[in-house]
């Protein structure tokens, strides 16, 4: 008479657990590798926006230095003249459309693809070419990537006797 | 009269099944951890590049605009108070190179110029200040002194060889702008 016992074939049990669990943890690390893979090229986008947002604010501060009138004129229209009503600020009109304003850069690691940029300024006072305080903000996107550069400025312009 | 004796212990063929059955499962998870870690040290490598060439690219953008030389940058530069860090730098058993390529631009600026000829005109009154109704182009395209560059394009270069990949070189590029704001 032939007689069974439980313990028969408990190493095949154990085994196919042990693959199972082996499985799982490898399934779980292909799935990690596969989630941080894509950070990495986000990560190159951002540092790129970043020098590039910074040098753009640099341009527009160059722009506020050579031709501040008409951000003079602006903000006179609109916290004096008109403080609550116009949104026509005069002559700075024509700088919306300019390209230092916003425009789009050709992405030097890929030239198939532009990053797209706009400035804007907010003069928060003014002694009218003496000394000046304004913020800058200036928005990069590149791939689905938006980065943000605000600078405060102060301005102080001497004359060079 | 034969008895049969009941089954103790592991056979060695439930021994041999269980090794094979391990082996089988153990040799893909060792090659895809082989392919994450060569994955991730050429990641720490493409994220220590970044790193190098962003701090290069912000200690030009607190440089002094005259002090920015011109050209392709491919050693260090000395900018008065601090050095640029150029050429070869090894980290992490890479060699990673880093450049510049330093041009100065032509940029035009578009406003309405002030009429200032007019006798209402008072520098420090906006409300007296009466626009040009078309507008003007001020170019610094160094035509003249007063329209010297203000621009200058910087591109920053960084190289390196992924040796695990044949040596394929790899780069990576970032542009900035750097402007004169000080005379």
């Amino acid at each position: 008479m032939r007689r069974t016992t439980p313990r028969h074939g408990m190493a095949l049990v154990i085994s196919l657990v042990l693959a199972m669990a082996l499985l799982i943890f490898g399934v779980s690390f292909t799935r990690s590798l596969s989630d941080v893979k894509p950070q990495n090229p986000q990560l190159l986008v951002r540092a790129q926006l970043d020098v590039l947002a910074e040098g753009l604010t640099n341009y527009a501060v160059l722009k506020f230095k050579e031709l501040p009138s008409d951000f003079y004129y602006a903000y006179w229209k609109a916290n004096i003249a008109t403080p609550t009503t116009s949104r026509d600020l005069g002559p700075i009109s024509v700088f919306q459309s300019d390209v230092l304003m916003r425009g789009e850069i050709q992405d030097p690691n890929d030239p198939t693809r532009n990053a797209s940029y706009t400035t804007t300024y907010e003069v928060l006072s003014q002694k009218k070419y003496t000394a000046d305080t304004l913020v800058i903000r200036t928005v990069a996107e590149l791939a689905g990537v938006v980065r943000e550069v605000k600078r405060i400025v102060h301005v102080r312009r001497e004359r060079d006797l | 009269m034969r008895h049969h004796h009941p089954a103790k212990g592991i056979t060695l063929l439930e021994i041999m099944f269980a090794v094979i059955i391990l082996a089988m499962s153990m040799i893909p998870i060792a090659g895809v951890m082989g392919v994450g870690l060569r994955g991730t040290s050429k990641d720490f490598r493409n994220l220590t590049a970044v790193q190098f060439l962003e701090g290069t690219m912000r200690q030009v953008l607190a440089a002094d605009y005259a002090r920015v030389p011109t050209g392709a940058l491919t050693t260090p530069v000395n900018l008065g108070t601090f050095s640029l860090p150029l050429g070869d730098i090894a980290s992490g058993g890479t060699t990673f190179n880093l450049s510049l390529q330093v041009t100065e631009e032509t940029v035009s600026m578009r406003y309405r110029p002030i009429r200032v000829d007019l006798g209402s005109f008072v520098a420090t009154n906006p409300s007296t200040w009466v626009f040009d109704g078309t507008p003007s182009t001020l170019a610094f395209d160094n035509s003249n002194t007063m329209q010297a560059y203000r621009v200058k394009r910087i591109q920053g270069l960084v190289t390196w060889s992924e040796y695990e990949l044949g040596a394929q070189k790899r780069e990576i590029r970032m542009t900035t702008f750097l402007t004169r704001v000080t005379e």
